[in-house]
C-alpha cells in the first residue's frame, strides 16, 4: 500500500508543492503545535516568577 | 490523577494525527494537455493523475462531458500508474450556436470514477460540421464504478491539503468554544461579583485567542498553497483578523484599569459585547460577501461537498479534541492566575 507518491510536482518546483502539497499540511500542524508548545513555555516561566516571587 | 476528559485529548490527539496523515487521498486528475481542442481534429490528450492506478489492467474509459452532453474517448493508452494518453474525434457541439464549450473529462476506472472539471475548451466554430459518422454527442447516462477505497476525496488544487481540515478547521471551533465560555464567567461575574469568576473568563479569552492567531496563521499558509496568497484580502480573513483585534482589547482595557472591582466589570460588559460582535463578524458576515473560503458565499462548509463519510470519521474527533485541550490549557492559565491573585503579586 502506498500512501503518497513521490515524486509528483502540481505546478513548479516549490518543496512545498511537491507530493500533492502534502508538506503544507506538515507544516500547518507543526505550526499549531508550535505555538502551543510556545504558550506554554511561556505559562512556566510565569509560575517561576510565581515560585521565586512566594520564596 | 486525570480527569476523563484530560484522558480524551491525549487519546483522540495521536488518533487525529494518525488518521489525519495515514489515509490516502483518493485518485484524481491533475492536469490535462493541450488544453483546447477544435472540433473535427483527431487529438491526442497526455493526462497526468494522482494516486491513480491506470497500470493495474483495468478497463478505462473516458468521456469529454458538457452538461448532459458527452463524447467517449476513441483511444486510451497507458503510459504508466499515473499518465495516460486519451485519443477523441469531437464532433461540432450540438448547441451550434456556442462558440466556445467548456468540458469536463470524466473517467472510469476500476478504482472509481475521475473527474477534471473545465479540463478542455472546445473552439466551436459555426458552421463547421465534422466528423460525425465517428463520434457523436451522445446523452446516455454514464455509469461509472462507485469508489470503493477508504480514503480521503481528492479535490483539484487541495490536494493533499485537504488534511488540514483536521489541524486547521477545529482550531476555529476551539476558540469560539473557549469565547463563549468566557462570556459564561463573564455574565456569572456581572451577577455574584466573584472575582475568581472574572480571572476564569480572561484565561478563557487568552487560550482562545492564541488559537485563533495560530488559526490565522495556519489559515493563511494553506491560503498561500491554494489561493495563491498569503493574505488575499478575503473576507473571512480580515473578519477574523479584525475579531482577534477587538479581543486584544479586552487584555489593553483590563490591564489600563487598576481599580480591581471595575477591571472585572468593565472586562466582563466589553468581553459579552466582543463576543457578540466578533461571532457575527466571522461566522455570519462572510456568507453574505464572495469569499474563497469555504462556507462562504452561499455554500455550507459542512455539506457533502466537503466533507465526506471518511472525513468526518477524523474531523469531529478533532475537533472535540481541540476543544478539550483548549479548555485543559486554559485551565491551567486560570491556575496561574488564580495564584498570583490570591498571593497578591505583581503582575
Amino acid at each position: 500500500m502506498y500512501f503518497f507518491q513521490l515524486p509528483f510536482v502540481f505546478i513548479d518546483n516549490d518543496f512545498l508543492r511537491s507530493t500533492g502539497k502534502i508538506y503544507v499540511v506538515a507544516l500547518v500542524s507543526l505550526l499549531v503545535w508550535i505555538g502551543i508548545i510556545w504558550y506554554l513555555i511561556r505559562l512556566e516561566k510565569r509560575l517561576k516568577e510565581i515560585d521565586d516571587q512566594t520564596k | 490523577m486525570l480527569s476523563w476528559w484530560k484522558w480524551a485529548v491525549i487519546l483522540i490527539m495521536p488518533y487525529v494525527i494518525l488518521m489525519g496523515f495515514l489515509i490516502p487521498l483518493g485518485q484524481g486528475i491533475v492536469q490535462m494537455s493541450p488544453g483546447t481542442i477544435k472540433p473535427g481534429q483527431f487529438t491526442e490528450f497526455k493526462i497526468t493523475g494522482y494516486n491513480t492506478k491506470f497500470a493495474s489492467g483495468g478497463e478505462i474509459r473516458a468521456w469529454l462531458k458538457h452538461d448532459d452532453w458527452h463524447v467517449q474517448s476513441q483511444k486510451i493508452e497507458v503510459l504508466n500508474a499515473r499518465e495516460a494518453t486519451l485519443s477523441f474525434i469531437l464532433p461540432t457541439f450540438v448547441d451550434s450556436t456556442l462558440s466556445n464549450v467548456d468540458l469536463s473529462l470524466v473517467m472510469d476506472t476500476p478504482d472509481g470514477p475521475l473527474v477534471l472539471p473545465s479540463a478542455v475548451n472546445l473552439n466551436n466554430i459555426k458552421g463547421v460540421i465534422a466528423s460525425e459518422s465517428i463520434a457523436n454527442w451522445s446523452e446516455d447516462k454514464l455509469s461509472p464504478h462507485i469508489e470503493s477505497n477508504f480514503n480521503y476525496p481528492f479535490r483539484n488544487v487541495l490536494g493533499e491539503t485537504i488534511r488540514n481540515t483536521y489541524f486547521h478547521v477545529p482550531l476555529w471551533f476551539a476558540m469560539v468554544t473557549l469565547f463563549g465560555a468566557s462570556v459564561y464567567f463573564s455574565i456569572k461575574f456581572l451577577r455574584n461579583k466573584n472575582i475568581a469568576d472574572d480571572i476564569r473568563a480572561e484565561s478563557l479569552v487568552l487560550v482562545g485567542v492564541l488559537f485563533g492567531i495560530l488559526g490565522t496563521i495556519t489559515g493563511s499558509l494553506w491560503a498561500k498553497y491554494t489561493w495563491g496568497s498569503y493574505w488575499s484580502f478575503d473576507v473571512k480573513q480580515n473578519m477574523a483578523a479584525i475579531s482577534l483585534l477587538i479581543y486584544g482589547g479586552y487584555f489593553l482595557l483590563k490591564k489600563s484599569i487598576t481599580d480591581p472591582d471595575g477591571k472585572g466589570r468593565i472586562g466582563s460588559i466589553y468581553n459579552i459585547f466582543a463576543f457578540a460582535i466578533s461571532m457575527p463578524l466571522i461566522f455570519i458576515i462572510p456568507r453574505r460577501f464572495d469569499s474563497l473560503h469555504p462556507g462562504n458565499g452561499g455554500n455550507p462548509a459542512l455539506g457533502t461537498q466537503d466533507l465526506d463519510n471518511t472525513m468526518r470519521l477524523v474531523f469531529y474527533p478533532a475537533v472535540i479534541a481541540y476543544i478539550l485541550l483548549g479548555l485543559w490549557i486554559a485551565q491551567i492559565t486560570n491556575r496561574i492566575k488564580l495564584i498570583i491573585n490570591k498571593l497578591n503579586l505583581s503582575n
